[in-house]
């Protein structure tokens, strides 16, 4: 059996990815240049919502298009609790992602009696009723805004404790928190992964009947899967609203928080736990060079490398939907090494 | 004819579709450990039967009671909770996953931790005789072996009743003899009571203990194999001279 | 844009039909991202009007039709959507290719027993579809501001009106796009104009439990 060496070679991956990924703002801290820190905050964020969403989409195998929804309702709560409470952006963030995952509970249930398309066009639905409720509902200042007062607390440990990170290391600082979160999501995610609700979600998605004849409620499994995934988008969602100091609701009910994540999930690998994380940190570069390069160009502005994301998602669906990750890596590294490929009988993707 | 309760019981199921009456006034009864034979021709309602009997249709008139609790109009969840388990004319299993996680979704039912759900898993492979496949894609497996497969998910659920739909269908004479022998084996071993929907007679009428006739969705005998097979008006709507009992 | 459907279909469509059906969303996805911005990088995302064209032209002059007070560009347009919803149902309904067509979306292979060829079918499909889309985004732009993202609301509410009235049936299609559009009129004097299209998405998931394959849906 190949596992051990394959396991290793996990491993060893794993840990060059954490050290790259926490030695990477490092090196621009001190030229104050911190737009990369941004680029990297946003690969973080949507690496988080990719993994998020990849337990409704992914592992229970239903197409949602609107836990954008969920990311605001985060966003929202924490903020509100914020200004008129007082209370701290961790404790909101955890107020945000019970509020959602209880909203989404309410709200998805009656659809999963919905299958396939319809289930997808529901959750577009929702987010279509969500739009004029956010530019409407006074309770939160509707199209106006809801903006977050600095605190201007003391110190890395204060700044954390409060979420709001400021003047030359505020890229940083959000950039870390960050790379937390998403290493929270992912180790807990693996957890649900290997758990019960794994085995479960996976099962729906491959035969939902046959699922339901050796016991597994498919409603109550999906409301769950879609329910971690409104937890994780939430989460993000006060990340985001901490970071840029407000919350809009054509901002974070923007379509762009899910089709992102939905498009890093699908090019790094639907269904595979670090697809998402492979696919951010291959897209969201990309769109950053090329506004960089293209500047002020006559190209600029141009949606240019929305083409090019036009492009890659076309030549992944048409080519290799399974993602780049299932591509045979570990046979290809055998090979390269000159050793012969694994005899383990495996399938396909 | 014991005492005891039959372990399942159906009362007049009827289930119709539109103008067609697929299953009519239906009753009968499976007492515990039993072996019953369900034959009659393509259409005679024998799939709807076992689709109303574990929760995908429910039935516009009748009861079902299996173990003593009203199943007539349970969900596919709870009647697998209660106790029967099936397997599916067109064999169903959860492709993307290994041989090894198949059986794992149905333990789970069981038994909630992982761990424990994996070594009973690993038990019924051994059982079934799958063991070597384990980590094989379930969709890469041959039709005997998926058919196995799905039988050793459903028993992981620790069923009292075991619904065979047609198992014998697509399997080459040496595969069928093999199934033959599991289908012995669990009824043996685990004590279960096994109802099997079957057109192939050698297999069928040696199995049962009882043979029940469906015909245009109602039951037109009721018996043990051999007189069953000696039948006039079954012989005439199914089995035809060739299988008439001697 | 009839040949541009076909092409679509040629090139990508049919590779990922027989994929699972994420991955064809997907896949329209990517492509909506290509044109759209592709129009943006040719076009740039200015709003533009057109001004010298026969509707607008028309326009302020107005129809009295029952004691309703019409404009007459949009009775215009209407009727020739309609003509062109007749068109349609005539050919998928009545004509000998509207019946294969048909067929082939029942059963691809039954169809190819009887020669009909499930490529070409779903080819035209697309191109028929392209075209008529093409044709409403051209009575609408007498109506409409034209700039790169003006179709996506529409084609979401498209996809609603599809489904409210039932995959597969032209008739429930007008019907429902009726529907949504007196149910979008009459929302607007009760709720702030914002919920305008809420609303109808709101009747979506109820007629969507209720009943699922929509008003006269066949599959």
């Amino acid at each position: 059996m190949d596992g051990s060496s394959g396991r290793r070679r996990a491993r060893l991956a794993l840990a060059a990815g954490v050290l790259l990924g926490l030695a990477y703002p490092i090196p621009l801290q001190w030229s104050g240049y911190t737009y990369f820190q941004t680029v990297g905050f946003l690969v973080l964020i949507n690496a988080m919502l990719g993994v998020g969403w990849n337990v409704i989409g992914g592992w229970a195998g239903q197409f949602d298009f609107g836990p954008q929804v969920f990311f605001a309702i985060g966003a929202y709560t924490a903020a509100i609790l914020f200004v008129h409470v007082g209370l701290s952006p961790w404790l909101g963030m955890l107020a945000g992602v019970l509020a959602a995952m209880g909203i989404c509970a309410l709200v998805t249930y009656p659809l999963t009696r919905l299958r396939g398309h319809y289930f997808a066009i529901s959750t577009v639905a929702i987010w279509m009723i969500a739009q004029p409720i956010g530019a409407t509902w006074e309770f939160i200042n509707g199209s106006r805004g809801l903006f977050i007062p600095m605190q201007g607390a003391q110190g890395v440990l204060g700044a954390t404790a409060s979420l709001q990170f400021a003047g030359r290391t505020k890229a940083l600082g959000y950039y870390y928190v960050a790379f937390g979160l998403l290493g929270l999501t992912l180790w807990l995610l693996r957890l649900v992964e290997r758990s019960k609700l794994g085995f479960y979600f996976r099962a729906i998605r491959d035969d939902q009947e046959g699922a339901e004849g050796i016991g597994i409620d498919s409603r109550l499994y999906k409301v769950i899967a879609r329910s971690i995934t409104a937890a994780v988008f939430a989460a993000g969602g006060v990340l985001y609203g901490f970071w840029a100091l407000a919350v809009f609701p054509e901002q974070v009910l923007d379509l762009n928080w899910s089709t992102l994540p939905i498009m890093a999930t699908v090019v790094g690998g639907i269904g595979r736990l670090w697809g998402p994380v492979l696919g951010a940190v291959i897209l969201i570069p990309i769109s950053q060079i090329m506004s960089t390069t293209l500047g002020t160009g006559p190209l600029a502005g141009r949606g240019i490398d929305l083409i090019v994301y036009g492009v890659i998602i076309v030549l992944i669906a048409a080519l290799r939907p399974t993602g780049i990750l299932s591509l045979p890596w570990g046979r290809w590294a055998r090979r390269l090494a000159g050793r012969p490929a694994s005899g383990r009988l495996v399938g396909h993707g | 004819m014991s005492d005891v309760a039959p372990l399942l019981e159906l009362r007049a199921v009827t289930k119709r579709f539109g103008g067609l009456v697929a299953n009519k006034d239906v009753s009968l009864a499976i007492g515990a450990g039993e072996i019953v034979g369900l034959i009659g021709p393509n259409g005679a309602g024998k799939t709807t039967l076992f689709n109303c009997l574990t929760g995908y249709l429910h039935p516009d008139a009748g009861r079902i009671v299996f173990a003593g609790a009203d199943v007539t109009h349970a969900r596919p969840e709870r009647v697998c909770g209660l106790g029967i388990a099936r397997t599916w004319q067109l064999v169903r299993t959860f492709g993307r996953m290994t041989v090894l996680e198949n059986v794992v979704c149905g333990a789970l039912k069981r038994h909630s931790r992982v761990g424990a759900a994996r070594q009973r898993a690993w038990h019924l492979l051994e059982f079934t005789g799958l063991a070597p496949k384990a980590d094989v894609l379930a969709a890469n497996l041959t039709l005997a072996d998926k058919k196995r497969l799905e039988i050793a998910r459903a028993l992981a659920t620790e069923p009292r009743l075991l619904l065979l739909d047609e198992a014998m269908s697509g399997l080459t004479p040496a595969e069928m003899a093999a199934a033959v022998e599991l289908v012995r084996r669990i009824h043996a071993e685990l004590g279960l009571a096994l109802c099997v929907v079957e057109h192939v007679m050698e297999v069928v009428m040696p199995l049962s203990q009882r043979v029940v006739v469906l015909d245009y969705g109602e039951v037109i005998a009721e018996g043990p194999p051999a007189e069953i097979a000696r039948n006039e008006q079954v012989i005439k709507a199914y089995l035809g001279e060739h299988y008439r009992g001697r | 844009m009839y040949a541009l459907g076909v092409l679509v279909y040629r090139q990508l469509m049919r590779r990922v039909q027989r994929g699972d059906p994420f991955t064809q969303i997907f896949a329209t996805v990517g492509l909506l991202f290509l044109l759209q911005n592709s129009a943006v990088a040719v076009f740039t995302s200015d709003y533009r009007y057109l001004s010298d064209t026969l509707l607008t032209r028309l326009s302020g002059a107005n129809v009295n039709l029952l004691g309703i007070t019409i404009g007459v560009p949009l009775l215009i347009g209407a009727l020739l959507a309609l003509v062109l919803f007749l068109a349609l149902y005539l050919l998928i309904d009545r004509t000998e290719f509207g019946l294969a067509l048909r067929a082939t979306a029942e059963d691809r292979e039954a169809a190819m027993l009887v020669g009909i060829r499930p490529q070409k079918m779903f080819a035209v499909a697309w191109g028929l579809g392209a075209a008529l889309v093409a044709v409403a985004g051209a009575i609408l732009a007498n109506f409409f501001a034209v700039f790169p993202q003006v179709g996506f609301p529409f084609t979401v509410l498209a996809y609603a009106i599809v489904a409210l009235g039932g995959f597969g049936s032209i008739l429930g299609t007008l019907l429902a796009a009726l529907l949504v559009g007196v149910v979008q009129s009459v929302t607007t004097v009760y709720l702030p104009p914002a919920f305008k299209d809420a609303f109808v998405f709101a009747s979506y998931i109820v007629i969507g439990l209720l009943r699922p394959q929509g008003l006269f849906g066949r599959f």
